[in-house]
């Protein structure tokens, strides 16, 4: 489970978003909100790349401003629009982050076999079209054995293949590994995920639909 | 003017100027405020004295030309100006006038000199030479406006990958520290150029006075100061890579130690021909621990710098003032001979409690990174 407590996140003196007290247990949740209202600094922020107030933890104690290097281990992130180094391959990305992550090469492999990232394996990013650098990013994103994955506009660009591929990734570590996934997203989700719970941010704080 | 001039101009051609107004600056800097009319005569009565001669400045306002085709592209590739490419649904001729409108006011220093020059060549019956220049003139409107053309029509180039470097990409993962270099290789080549090479030049120069005369360490001191100060940029666009260009980083497992493990890898790769330097003519009356002394206060410049950046998301300006006075700072303490060991110490001290008290809390500032990605 994920705690969050008195969260807030802040552009200098302009509150974005506070939210006081929340917790995910495993399942998929719905981040909602018009663009502009705070999600990406949200779901940046929970990944510990842009810098928050409060308390974020998991229930055995490991917390993002305490343990943030354990916290980051146990994170992975998807960003909406990702970009990488030009001269940078997929394998290149998929070992490097699967390294720090403790991914097994076979199970980078298999991500990438998955969303057809092999077919482009050793060309450099810059040759990538914008749903071929998507797939990639999540595919990194669901690298080793992550409690919670995030994921920002998952859907977009997305061919049907790799959507149908990303959901049922998702539904099997809902269902064999109580992960928990934040995911926001525009387009509606298929029939067959059954959202967990859905929120929306409005006024500055996160609220449950 | 037309609405369609009105849009090229302000994209591309003021642009283009705006973008080159230090250069342009120094070039009439130069020539109207060191150059007397006599000297300009002379000059162009060089170039117009034979067809050969002539190619000089036709060669430069090639380079010139090339130049401006480079930022046109630049400019089209930057998402904000997609629209552009809506020009190729005009018909040709209204959609070339256009480009050439465009190309010419862009070109206007080159082709102004070059009528100059074609005036100073029919004064003196110099037929041979007013062609040159009269055909070349066109020839260089033509290639910027063709140039611009083309690259409306061919908005994404096929990258082909090869053969053989799919294979050295198969063989070979990319070790984390090649990461920035790839990088400032590809998008800040001139920086890295030019920084090198004015690095190199200042530490040969004050290790070439060794060799004529005695001096202390602190002359080499100072001449690290000023060779490694220059790349206080480099250690900057490291920090960008890091945070912005390459953020994904920032959500990794890596340790501080880790992080600052890659940090020093990844400039002792960048400092390589520095290196090369101070170990080749290293003065020998110093000995091991002066060389140690003067490598360590040169890594320290930067490490000091990139740990300052993480500290707040600065405007240039702050940069530039935190850059003179550590520089005045150590310029004074250098000449009070305070020993570089001391002053490589405290900048690495400095730059640890700097790493550790703002790595988690470093952002950067919302038009800053608009900057920086346009």
């Amino acid at each position: 489970m994920l705690s969050l407590q008195n969260f807030s996140k802040s552009y200098g003196d302009t509150l974005v978003l506070s939210i006081g007290n929340l917790s995910f247990d495993h399942g998929i949740y719905w981040i909602k909100g018009e663009n502009g209202t705070g999600k990406t600094s949200f779901f940046r922020s929970l990944a510990g790349i842009i810098p928050c107030k409060g308390t974020i933890q998991f229930n055995d104690g490991i917390s993002l401003h305490r343990n943030p290097v354990a916290y980051r281990q146990y994170v992975n992130y998807g960003e909406a629009e990702p970009l990488y180094p030009g001269f940078l391959t997929a394998r290149d990305l998929m070992r490097f982050v699967g390294k720090t992550k403790g991914t097994a090469v076979q199970q980078q492999d298999l991500l990438a076999t998955d969303f057809g990232i092999d077919t482009y394996y050793d060309n450099p990013c810059d040759t990538y079209s914008s749903g071929m650098l998507k797939k990639l990013s999540l595919a990194l994103a669901l690298l080793g054995n992550a409690r919670v994955i995030i994921l920002d506009e998952p859907l977009i660009t997305l061919d049907e293949h790799a959507r149908s591929t990303l959901l049922n990734i998702v539904h099997t570590r809902v269902r064999e590994q109580g992960t928990i996934f934040l995911v926001s997203t525009h387009q509606p989700l298929d029939d067959t995920t059954a959202v967990t719970q859905a929120y929306r941010i409005y006024n500055k704080t996160l609220s449950p639909l | 003017m037309n609405a369609i001039n009105t849009v090229l101009i302000k994209v591309l051609a003021r642009e283009f100027y705006r973008e080159h107004a230090v250069l342009f600056l120094v070039t009439f800097g130069l020539a109207f405020g060191f150059m007397s009319k006599v000297e300009h005569l002379a000059i162009a009565e060089f170039f117009i004295s034979q067809p050969l001669l002539t190619l000089i400045p036709v060669a430069l306002w090639a380079v010139y030309t090339a130049r401006i085709i480079t930022f046109n592209t630049h400019i089209l590739r930057q998402d904000e100006n997609g629209f552009l490419y809506n020009l190729v649904f005009i018909t040709h001729f209204p959609r070339l006038a256009a480009l050439a409108v465009t190309s010419i006011i862009q070109l206007l220093p080159a082709l102004l000199y070059g009528i100059v020059l074609t005036a100073i060549a029919a004064q003196h019956h110099q037929p041979l030479v007013v062609l040159v220049l009269l055909v070349s003139m066109p020839m260089l409107i033509a290639a910027a406006t063709l140039g611009l053309n083309y690259k409306l029509h061919h908005p994404n180039r096929q990258h082909r990958v090869s053969g053989l470097q799919r294979y050295l990409n198969r063989t070979f993962v990319k070790p984390q520290p090649l990461y920035f270099i790839g990088w400032l290789v590809r998008q800040r080549a001139l920086l890295l150029f030019w920084s090198k090479i004015i690095s190199c030049l200042l530490l040969f120069a004050v290790l070439k006075l060794y060799t004529t005369d005695d001096y202390d360490l602190r002359l080499l001191g100072l001449g690290t100061l000023f060779a490694f100060g220059l790349s206080i940029e480099l250690a900057g666009e490291l920090h960008r890579f890091n945070n912005l260009h390459f953020a994904l980083l920032r959500q990794l497992p890596l340790s501080q130690l880790n992080r600052i493990t890659n940090f020093l890898v990844t400039w002792l790769i960048l400092i390589l021909p520095e290196t090369g330097l101070l170990i080749t003519r290293f003065p020998a009356s110093f000995g091991i621990l002066g060389y140690l002394s003067v490598y360590s206060f040169a890594l320290s410049i930067p490490f000091l710098f990139y740990n300052l950046f993480y500290m707040k998301d600065r405007a240039q300006e702050d940069i530039m003032k935190i850059v003179y006075g550590l520089g005045i700072g150590w310029f004074i303490l250098i000449l009070f001979n305070i020993p570089l060991a001391i002053l490589a110490i405290t900048n690495i001290i400095a730059g640890i409690v700097l790493w550790k008290r703002y790595w988690y809390t470093f952002e950067y500032l919302a038009h800053n990174t608009k900057k920086t990605e346009a």
